[in-house]
């Protein structure tokens, strides 16, 4: 699946003075590219997946994932295609706090599609090492556990395209490693995967290494 | 492990057993919103209802009573108490040939002064009737039996005790009841409709057994009435005909039914009027307090609800979650309201009848039942409405600008 970017900004207002914390990026993804994106704190990062995700407007341009466009359309076509296509892991803690482990990620996979994924769910937990936390709520996770589910959720539906905003910041490099491990095998079988990231290993994974530095993404390998 | 699939019903309980102490007290508020609109609807239903019944059963235009007695009437028709006034029996000829009258009828009236002698928790009134002319009692027991009254037919009252065999003991003997009729809430309920027939027969036993409330001799008793219960044609004139009539019969007084329960009419649109507009000052209130407590906590699970979003709910499947949610808590609440409003009124019903001396009547099963759903109808729509309006009003914005608020 290719991600178009066209020209996206996003303004924003501080001290009565505009800001762009994304400042025209252009940009084509190919399908089976793992990108990483290092930046500063508050360089614009969450802020671009988050277009991306179509979850925020942006002030200016487009994104399209092959002929749909994320950034405006109908709203049933946009969340079903985010539900299936796109992996999202946030950046905070992204669970929904009354259901628990199973059930987030059981919500996640039967909202557009009514086949049991039981076992899909239960493979995905056990190869992240939460199963035996499923039916735990997620305020008695720890940070890492609760980013795993996260993980796990991200991935039942089998997306083409994971976006993922610092997903191993609270991660044992045990996990980091496995955590970046699945998503190298997902690029390599043709899924496109984004990932901001802090840590230093994460350019072991790939060549596509970009920054972003006051809303501008260069690439830097 | 949970259940694979995953409808909005069940994360809304979810959500509903998270939130408990919010939750509780929504329910709580609307719970008094329904115990209010259903209450007080069934009090001013109530009272309308017993006049209604009242009005129906009295079923004459005019009454006839001795000169002076006049007030007195309606304190025996619908208070039960005790008077004895006596007319004499060809009275009913001369009112009937007065220009305008339609139908004409006896009555005689008798208190049982012992509550003891008969299956009764209050004194009985013992009301005597004319079969071959009555033209009130008739109506009513005919909705019920379809027999025409006959000399020894006994009728009684909602709040008599009926034996089984459709029998009620006086003074020891058993009499045949052919009807018992619905509830007024007025002393109707106390009475026994009979035939003079019956009621000399009623009146030897009660003197074998020794109770002498009964004034004057058998054959006295025979030829006189108490009052003359009176139909005019339609569109006549009821003012000329009392007119015409007492100057035709001499010392007599005629009363205007109308007149008499107009009074309690009257009062009771005072109490309509005060109620509406009661109403709708509680009802603007509640909605009020519900719309802010739905919108804190709507503003509470901004995140929440941008989660839902991030993994892909539409909007309105995401409003739709709410909605159940609303919906769950308007039920429970109003039901809770009604149920309270029902262990209320039912005792209060019976103090309406004897302390406010008011005609108070229940309406039947459907008329409460529907009071009942319009009421559940009501409050759930305020609680829903006020719920929906306060959540689209926080989710309008981009998802992960509600995500970073709630935060
Ligand atoms: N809703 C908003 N209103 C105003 N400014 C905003 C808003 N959202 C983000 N910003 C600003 O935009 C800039 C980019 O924010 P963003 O969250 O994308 O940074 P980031 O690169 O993800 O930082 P971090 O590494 O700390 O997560 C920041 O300066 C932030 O303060
Ligand atoms: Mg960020």
């Amino acid at each position: 699946m290719l991600i178009h970017i066209e020209d996206i900004s996003k303004e924003y207002k501080r001290n009565d003075e505009k800001f762009y914390a994304i400042d025209h990026i252009n940009l084509d993804i190919k399908e089976g590219e793992f990108l990483v994106i290092y930046g500063k704190s508050g360089s614009g990062k969450s802020t671009f997946i988050n277009i991306l995700a179509g979850i925020l407007k942006p002030s200016d341009g487009s994104v399209k994932y092959d002929s749909l466009k994320i950034t405006d359309g109908e709203d049933k076509k946009i969340s079903e295609f985010r539900n299936k296509q796109i992996g999202y892991i946030g950046q905070g803690y992204t669970l929904l706090p009354n259901l628990t482990v199973y059930e987030n990620i059981s919500l996640s996979a039967h909202l557009y599609d009514k086949k049991s994924k039981e076992k899909e769910i239960e493979e995905v937990c056990k190869r992240l090492g939460i199963y035996k936390l499923i039916n735990s709520y997620p305020k008695d996770l720890s940070g890492g556990e609760k980013r795993r589910v996260a993980v796990a959720r991200a991935l039942i539906n089998e997306p083409e395209v994971i976006l993922a905003d610092e997903p191993t910041g609270d991660l044992d490099s045990e996990n980091t490693v496995i955590v970046l491990d699945i998503f190298k095998e997902l690029a390599e079988s043709g899924k496109t995967v984004i990932v901001v990231s802090h840590d230093k290993d994460a350019k072991n994974y790939t060549n596509l290494i970009y920054q972003m530095d006051k809303g501008k993404l260069t690439r830097i390998s | 492990m949970a259940g694979r699939s995953f409808g909005t019903f069940r994360i809304a309980g979810k959500n509903i057993k998270a939130g408990n102490f919010k939750n509780v007290s929504i329910i709580i508020l609307i719970a008094f919103t329904a115990f209010f609109l259903f209450g007080g609807n069934l009090i001013v239903y109530g009272m309308s209802e017993g006049l209604n019944q009242v009005r129906q059963r009295l079923g004459a235009d005019l009454i006839i009573v001795p000169a002076g007695k006049g007030r007195e009437i309606s304190g025996i028709l619908l208070e039960g108490e005790a008077g004895f006034f006596y007319l004499d029996n060809d009275l009913v000829s001369k009112v009937s040939e007065t220009e305008g009258v339609k139908n004409v009828t006896g009555q005689y009236y008798f208190a049982s002064a012992a509550a003891t002698c008969c299956d009764s928790a209050k004194p009985i009134e013992i009301i005597g009737y004319d079969p071959d002319t009555d033209f009130v009692i008739r109506p009513w027991i005919e909705k019920k039996i379809n027999r025409k009254l006959d000399d020894n037919a006994i009728v009684i009252g909602s709040d008599i005790d009926l034996k089984e065999n459709n029998t009620i003991k006086l003074y020891d003997e058993y009499y045949p009841v052919i009807a018992q009729l619905d509830k007024t809430g007025t002393s109707m309920d106390q009475s026994v409709y009979t035939t003079k027939d019956t009621i000399i027969k009623i009146r030897r036993s009660a003197l074998k057994k020794g109770f002498d409330f009964f004034s004057g001799e058998e054959d006295e008793i025979i030829n006189q009435i108490s009052s003359i219960l009176v139909q005019v044609d339609e569109g006549s004139d009821l003012r000329a005909i009392s007119r015409a009539i007492e100057s035709n019969a001499g010392e007599v007084e005629v009363v205007e039914v109308n007149s008499t329960l107009n009074a309690i009419s009257s009062t009771l649109n005072s109490i309509k009027e005060f109620f509406f507009v009661f109403a709708i000052l509680f009802l603007a209130m509640a909605s009020t307090t519900l719309f802010i407590v739905y919108y804190m906590c709507a503003g509470e699970r901004k995140k929440e609800f941008s989660l839902m979003r991030m993994i892909g709910m539409t909007r309105a499947k995401v409003l739709s979650v709410v909605l159940t949610e609303n919906i769950l808590q308007g039920l429970a609440g109003s039901i809770a309201g009604l149920t309270a409003a029902g262990l209320f009124m039912y005792p209060f019903s019976a103090l309406f009848n004897v302390r406010i001396r008011q005609p108070f009547a229940f309406p039947g099963v459907p008329g409460i039942v529907l009071l009942g759903l319009l009421s559940i109808f009501v409050t759930t729509f305020l609680g829903t409405a006020a719920g929906l309006l306060a959540t689209y009003y926080v989710c309008t914005k981009d998802t992960y600008d509600i995500m970073r608020e709630g935060e």
